[in-house]
């Protein structure tokens, strides 16, 4: 966001005429912008998650306490304010006490570095980030790991056997999922040659990196599902004999606080995978459609709408799915994932190897010496890769017809299993008629 | 160093006291140092939220790993046998209601059979089948039921909301047969309590035009979902023998193999006049005992779908007297009810109070397995265990 603004803003506009006051008050306006996106979007997707979980069960959810439910947060947030802190007589205050603020910690330090889009302002790009850290992704991977303190906290903390097994499973689920998620990330880290998330976003103006990496994008989002401990991986907390799990003790606003980890957890993880694997803020109409003073506003569009569509997807598999057993689980991760991540990063390899345009790892490189991408940013041409395959050798033409005929396999198979369930499974067909009622 | 040092521990003198046993049992497991590793005792009290009821379960875990599980009863009890001993029999049928209470027709009914066998009353036909068709939806609503919580046990929220749906429709049909939504009250010594009228029959019949699709609708979200899969077969095993060895009956029975259903074993009321299968499988694990309770949903339906369409004319019920004085003597009824095998014992000497009534709760008998089943599982997996057996706290307790 202060990139943004420095860039732009402050050059023109003079809000008192002290020199360094103007940037100081320009990135508190910044810095309360973000804090309030991020809190109104934490509240709002508490609302989002419970209406569609409500009609997914064929029932409503809350919806009489504003028009439709919108005041509903805001009585949730009251209720819980105003609840009694109660504390264990037998806890270890220390640890109960900080656990939430450890756990609540790294989502909004993970906000720091998702871009949100890009604005044109005197003839250069400017992408509304609060930061955009050219180790982007290695920050996000490290400040994520910081959640795992937080539960074994509250579970040692809360003086209580079930939260204590609650964290623990907790910690080696999240600890297990990191490896598969690294892996995938670095699939996508590879092809784009650069850490920086603005980067990554910039390096899919051909092709979005879920088509090519189809494979890390499922791993993906597997593990990032897995990382924020939601359904159906949320043995450490909604567990039917667990009762609550890890945050069973807390009550009122540091309950709250878990609450809102995980929503905001939500949102960070789409927002990941919108950024790493969905093409980030670009889109058909951008930015050609409303010219490029408009931008700023298209490109944030684009970057909500595809958020927003994972967390719709997230939400979807929380009501559908049953829990995972935690052997069960781990299993999964170790000898499932991982290996398919590693499958994924060999292809990336191969891919930049040989240069495929899809996997071109020199595309910041090229960018930075201009030209190609200040034209390509005006009209994102998704049919290059067709054009250039007469330019290719015949080793990379080899491996891109591999790379389509795979892709035609894996679609047959899953268009063909999708007409068969369709054609339905309908014993009771077979049962009336062998029964002749 | 233990070694070395243990002429100098205190040691029991005796050989029967918790700390001689427990030493013993060390040795036994040939461990040289006697390191005080306790089994972790967790309590799944008696408020907890797999929705079974007031069941408190005491679970010696060896970390995740069940090594013991002792089930702790009584949280529900109210005395009904006690209470419908000093009732006349036409006053059991509320109070037997509340024993299984998802099962209610069946409570009825077991009361209804026992003291037919001690008095000599022709129920007519009509009665009869009027009795199988709403204890076959009565069937259909328990075993529902049973799907929705122990799905949500398993974590699966939504499938819940499907039944409890499908469910709604069957309350509102024996609504209009019986006057109540779960509670019904409505089979009598004789015949039934009134006769059905028009709408049930319509709404029957849209019921059970629809309903296989329901099921169907279930299955496909739920028997081939691999998380379900993995979850559940090869959890909750016991064999052929041991399961007749501990009386189990219902679908834990069937679901280990026993071709052995009250309904057509030993038949009873207007059941030999309608043509159904049983369901058994021979996984004993959880997913056999799922298996068998979706087709006995399927069968339940084509059950239903005969009494309606055969129902013969004729009176509701036989000339009764109000005040019931069965012959004196010794009786013991069963029917199958969702949960198994259902009984009453019964003890009557002639005058309008009986002398001794007893349940025997087919839940009471099912939960006793658990123990058996549950060893060398994890924590996770008891949840999913105490779903299969599906107990009814009313009926374990009474």
């Amino acid at each position: 966001m202060s990139e943004f603004v420095t860039n732009g803003i402050l050059d023109a506009v003079q809000i008192v005429p002290w020199p360094f006051a103007n940037t100081a008050i320009l990135m508190a306006l910044g810095f309360l912008v973000c804090v309030l996106f991020l809190v109104v979007t934490v509240m709002y997707l508490t609302l989002i998650e419970r209406r569609l979980l409500g009609f997914i069960q064929i029932r409503l959810g809350p919806n009489r306490v504003g028009p439709q439910g919108i005041l509903q947060p805001i009585a949730d947030a009251v209720k819980l304010l105003l609840k009694e802190d109660i504390v264990n007589l037998n806890a270890d205050r220390l640890s109960f006490n900080l656990a939430p603020a450890v756990v609540f910690m790294p989502t909004i330090l993970a906000f720091v570095v998702l871009p949100f889009g890009v604005a044109a302002l005197n003839q250069t790009y400017s992408f509304i980030v609060i930061k955009d850290l050219n180790v982007g992704i290695l920050y996000l991977m490290a400040v994520s790991s910081y959640t795992i303190i937080g539960l074994l906290m509250a579970g040692w903390g809360s003086n209580n056997k079930w939260s204590l097994v609650g964290a623990m499973r907790s910690a080696a689920q999240i600890i297990s999922y990191e490896v598969p998620m690294v892996l995938a990330v670095l699939g996508v880290v590879v092809a784009a040659g650069t850490m920086s998330m603005v980067g990554i976003v910039n390096a899919q103006y051909h092709v979005w990196f879920f088509i090519p990496q189809i494979l890390g994008f499922l791993v993906y989002v597997i593990t990032g599902i897995s990382e924020t401990n939601r359904s159906p991986f949320d043995l450490p907390e909604a567990e039917s004999e667990l009762v609550a799990g890890f945050h069973t003790e807390y009550s009122g606003m540091k309950w709250a606080l878990f609450f809102l980890a995980e929503y905001a957890n939500l949102f960070i993880i789409s927002a990941i995978i919108t950024t790493l694997f969905l093409g980030g803020w670009h889109g058909p109409a951008l930015p050609g459609g409303l010219g490029m003073n408009l931008l700023w506003l298209t490109s944030i569009f684009w970057f909500l709408a595809k958020t927003y569509a994972m967390v719709f997807v997230l939400i979807w598999v929380r009501a559908t799915l049953p829990r995972f057993r935690v052997d069960q689980m781990m299993s999964f991760a170790w000898k499932f994932l991982l290996p398919v991540a590693l499958v994924n990063f060999f292809i990336v390899a191969l891919g930049v190897a040989y240069r495929h345009p899809w996997y071109d790892g020199t595309i910041m490189s090229r960018i930075a010496s201009g030209g190609e991408y200040a034209t390509k940013i005006a009209r994102p041409n998704f049919w290059d890769v067709f054009v250039v395959f007469s330019q290719l050798t015949p080793e990379e033409k080899a491996f891109y017809i591999v790379v389509v005929f795979l892709t035609a396999v894996v679609l047959a198979v899953l268009i063909g299993l999708f007409v068969r369930v369709k054609q339905g499974i309908k014993p009771s067909r077979e049962l009336e008629k062998q029964w002749q009622l | 160093m233990a070694r070395m040092l243990r002429h100098m521990r205190p040691r029991p003198k005796d050989l029967f006291s918790e700390r001689a046993k427990y030493e013993r049992d060390a040795r036994l497991e040939k461990r040289t140092d006697t390191l005080d590793t306790e089994d972790l005792i967790l309590n799944m009290g008696p408020q907890h939220p797999s929705t079974h009821g007031v069941l408190r379960l005491k679970v010696k875990t060896d970390g995740e790993v069940v090594k013991e599980v002792i089930p702790y009863l009584g949280y529900l009890h109210r005395g009904i046998e006690k209470n419908c001993e000093q009732k006349e029999y036409l006053q059991f049928f509320p109070i037997v209601d509340r024993a299984d209470y998802l099962s209610s027709m069946f409570n009825n009914m077991i009361c209804t059979q026992a003291i037919e066998n001690l008095m000599d009353v022709e129920v007519p036909d009509r009665a009869q089948w009027i009795r199988v068709a709403v204890m076959e939806l009565n069937r259909i609503a328990s075993h529902l039921l049973w799907f929705g919580t122990f799905l949500l046990d398993l974590g699966a929220l939504t499938p819940f909301f499907y039944a409890l749906r499908d469910r709604e429709d069957l309350m509102d049909i024996l609504e209009l047969a019986s006057g109540a939504r779960l509670l019904y009250n409505y089979i009598r010594p004789g015949g039934v309590r009134s006769d059905v009228n028009p709408a049930f029959i319509k709404k029957s019949h849209e019921f059970v035009k629809k309903f296989p699709g329901y099921i169907d609708e279930y299955e496909e979200l739920v028997t081939g979902n691999a998380i379900f899969v993995e979850r559940v077969t090869g959890v909750g095993v016991i064999s052929k023998e041991r399961a007749v060895a501990r009386a189990l009956s219902g679908p834990m029975l069937r679901g280990s193999g026993v071709n052995w259903d009250l309904r057509k074993n030993e038949p009873y009321g207007a059941y030999p006049k309608f043509k159904f299968d049983v369901a058994v499988e021979d996984g004993c694990d959880v997913m056999a005992r799922y298996k068998v309770r979706m087709m006995e949903m399927r069968q339940s339906t084509r059950i239903i779908k005969q009494a309606l369409d055969g129902l013969p004319e004729g009176e509701y019920t036989a000339k009764v007297p109000a005040i019931l004085k069965p012959k004196a003597g010794v009786t013991y009824a069963r029917i199958e009810s969702p949960r198994g095998e259902l009984g009453a014992y019964l003890v009557s000497d002639g005058t309008k109070k009986p002398v001794r009534f007893h349940l025997r709760a087919p839940s009471f008998v099912n939960l006793a397995a658990i123990d058996e089943m549950g060893r060398g599982h994890m924590i996770a997996d008891l949840v999913a265990i105490l779903g299969s057996v599906d107990i009814v706290l009313g009926d374990v307790d009474r």
